[in-house]
């Protein structure tokens, strides 16, 4: 269980199938097929960016058509986390453009994220080890250590933690996220040192 | 710990913004959001949306349009051809419009005070006689050009009132009426103090037709430019010329015409006017101007431009190698050693020097602008001191001392 704290999504094996699909035929109903069912969550994206119902929509679509371009030039792993890479970087273009809405460019849920900005898709999982993992949680902070432990280990909720630990709600949500890294880098350098 | 996985949608996302997931659902989105920047992202979206549950039907909708074969395309197509000739005809109507029907209008609203109720009595209602119209619109022009400025402002005001005096049944004698309105015009300005406030109120209470009429009236007045006295160029087609210039031969301020070929010329002419335009023979006419100049193309009036670069040559020049710049990197690239440090650590890159070039042409002072470390600054120091002489940068003539920037690369 634990070792699925890092799990990266594929592509669904269908995903893929359709993708290859397209990249072959060009065909814009396979890849509207690919498009749709991620759609309501892209606008969710862009709606996070752009802050407007019309903006967002118009976006999402205007996506598709950088899509419809890009989805046979780039060799994509992962569908769904490169569509949100297109999308993110649609909006961000869209934003630096107008300037106007800004406020929110360097919130901090942006600056604290590892996500990858590019549209290079990450590497392969490494196979974890339970010890290394065990090693690198007894280094966390015990505030770390208890909310990341019951996040994890316990499955319990943020609010749930919050009304066990009596944190702040953005407490708990820091904690793991910090302690989630720290173990990241804590467990990479081990594997490091091994190889 | 083999729990099935919940699948993160958009509709758990928004249960769990309302606060209505279940805790092991909670649990999920909060975990999904930490592994997937993808799914982070889409619930903060939801969060902003706050309570708004986005309508997407026309989103899908349109994908749907976007990904369907040809049909669609060849409807894109045909709407693409429907708007250009629906531009099409808009733009020839328009041109068409302006031509026929402005000339006339022109002289009509000219002088707006005078016109405008010379034309009135026309109409049905009062039936004045005809011949008072000459009359008016002669002992009004000079004064409607005065009142130019205002004559928009003015004509709108102003005609509330004539239409009023229109709908009063008992307004003195029919033939009276172009007279006195006539008369209340000759004062302009008083006429719009005085009537400023009313016409509003007598068009609500008795002329409701009027109104009508009224609306037509003002509209076709605002479109028409109140001025008879410009003038239009035309080449030997009767095509306008725009972008003429007219101007009184004596001075240099002229006007330019309109993409309509017309301009209204400057108020104090001269006895003599200039008219030219590129690739036309230029006009010399005496005042009064008629109202349509016609140009003669003019081959000879195009002539080639001519360019002239103007720019200091004389005894400036900057610092180069003896042997010019492509020997020279030709030179550092065969005579370059990487040192071994640097070589161990498989360094690349490129070493920036600036070397001053003395006025005999030797190297002087070398500063390093841009290291690599591990000898690498050294070597590239060496091959400038031992590489080929130098041509100084001169100065009105003179060679002189000055710095260049030599960039050495370590492969």
């Amino acid at each position: 269980m634990f070792l699925k704290v890092f799990r990266k999504s594929e592509s669904t094996p269908d995903e893929s199938e359709l993708l290859h699909q397209y990249r072959q035929s060009g065909d814009l109903q396979v890849l509207g097929k690919l498009y749709q069912p991620h759609m309501e969550m892209l606008y969710a994206v862009c709606y996070k960016y752009l802050k407007d119902e019309d903006e967002a929509k118009d976006a999402v679509m205007q996506v598709f058509e950088e899509v419809i371009a890009k989805a046979r030039q780039h060799e994509i792993s992962n569908w769904k986390s490169w569509l949100h890479s297109v999308v993110k970087n649609y909006c961000l273009m869209r934003l630096r453009s107008q300037k106007s809405k800004v406020q929110d460019f360097f919130d901090p849920e942006r600056m604290e994220s590892e996500a990858p900005e590019h549209l290079w898709m990450e590497e392969p999982t490494q196979a974890l080890d339970v010890q290394a993992l065990e090693k690198c949680m007894s280094k966390l902070n015990p505030d770390q250590h208890r909310t990341v432990s019951l996040f994890f280990l316990e499955e319990k909720s943020y609010r749930q933690i919050v009304d066990e630990t009596g944190y702040d709600f953005n407490q708990v949500k820091s904690f793991i996220q910090n302690g989630r890294r720290n173990l990241k880098l804590c467990i990479e350098r081990l594997n490091e040192r091994l190889a | 710990m083999a729990k099935s996985r919940i699948h993160i949608t958009p509709e758990l996302l928004r249960r769990y913004v309302a606060g209505e997931a279940t805790a092991s659902e909670q649990h999920a989105v909060e975990r999904a959001a930490l592994e997937d920047p993808f799914i982070a992202d889409a619930l903060e979206g939801v969060e902003a949306m706050a309570e708004k549950k986005p309508d997407l039907k026309a989103l899908y909708d349109q994908l749907d349009n976007r990904v369907s074969p040809t049909p669609i395309l060849k409807l894109g197509w045909k709407k693409w051809a429907l708007a250009a000739s629906f531009a099409g005809l808009v733009v020839t109507g328009y041109v068409l419009w302006t031509q026929l029907d402005s000339p006339a209008q022109i002289s009509q609203v000219s002088a707006p005070p005078a016109a405008a109720p010379s034309r009135l009595p026309a109409s049905d209602s009062l039936s004045a006689p005809q011949t008072s119209q000459p009359e008016i619109s002669m002992t009004e022009q000079p004064l409607a050009k005065k009142a130019l400025a205002p004559a928009d402002a003015v004509s709108e005001d102003q005609m509330p009132q004539v239409m009023a005096m229109k709908a009063l049944p008992d307004s003195p004698s029919r033939g009276d009426v172009p007279a006195l309105a006539a008369r209340s015009f000759s004062k302009p300005d008083s006429a719009i103090l005085r009537f400023q406030p009313e016409p509003a109120q007598i068009l609500a209470e008795k002329a409701p037709e009027a109104k009508l009429a009224l609306s037509a009236q003002t509209a076709r007045l605002r479109k028409v430019t109140p001025d008879t006295s410009y003038i239009t160029v035309v080449n030997e087609q009767h095509e306008p010329i725009a972008g003429a210039t007219i101007r009184p031969q004596r001075t240099h301020k002229g006007v330019v015409t309109n993409p309509m070929g017309r301009a209204i010329p400057p108020h104090e002419l001269d006895s003599s006017v200039v008219i030219s335009a590129i690739g036309y023979q230029s006009q010399t006419l005496p005042t009064p101007l008629p109202s349509v100049v016609t140009l003669v193309a003019d081959d000879q009036a195009l002539t080639e431009t001519v360019v002239v670069g103007y720019g200091e040559n004389k005894g400036k020049s900057e610092a180069q190698p003896g042997v010019g710049y492509a020997a020279y990197q030709t030179y550092l690239k065969e005579n370059l050693h990487t040192p071994k440090p640097a070589q161990e650590k498989s360094i690349s890159g490129t070493v920036i020097l600036s070397v001053l070039v003395k006025a005999d042409g030797s190297v002087g002072e070398i500063k390093v602008k841009k290291g690599l470390g591990y000898g690498c600054e050294e070597e590239a120091i060496r091959l400038v001191k031992k590489g080929p002489g130098w041509i100084p940068a001169r100065r009105k003539g003179k060679a002189i001392s000055s710095w260049v920037k030599i960039e050495v690369p370590f492969p």
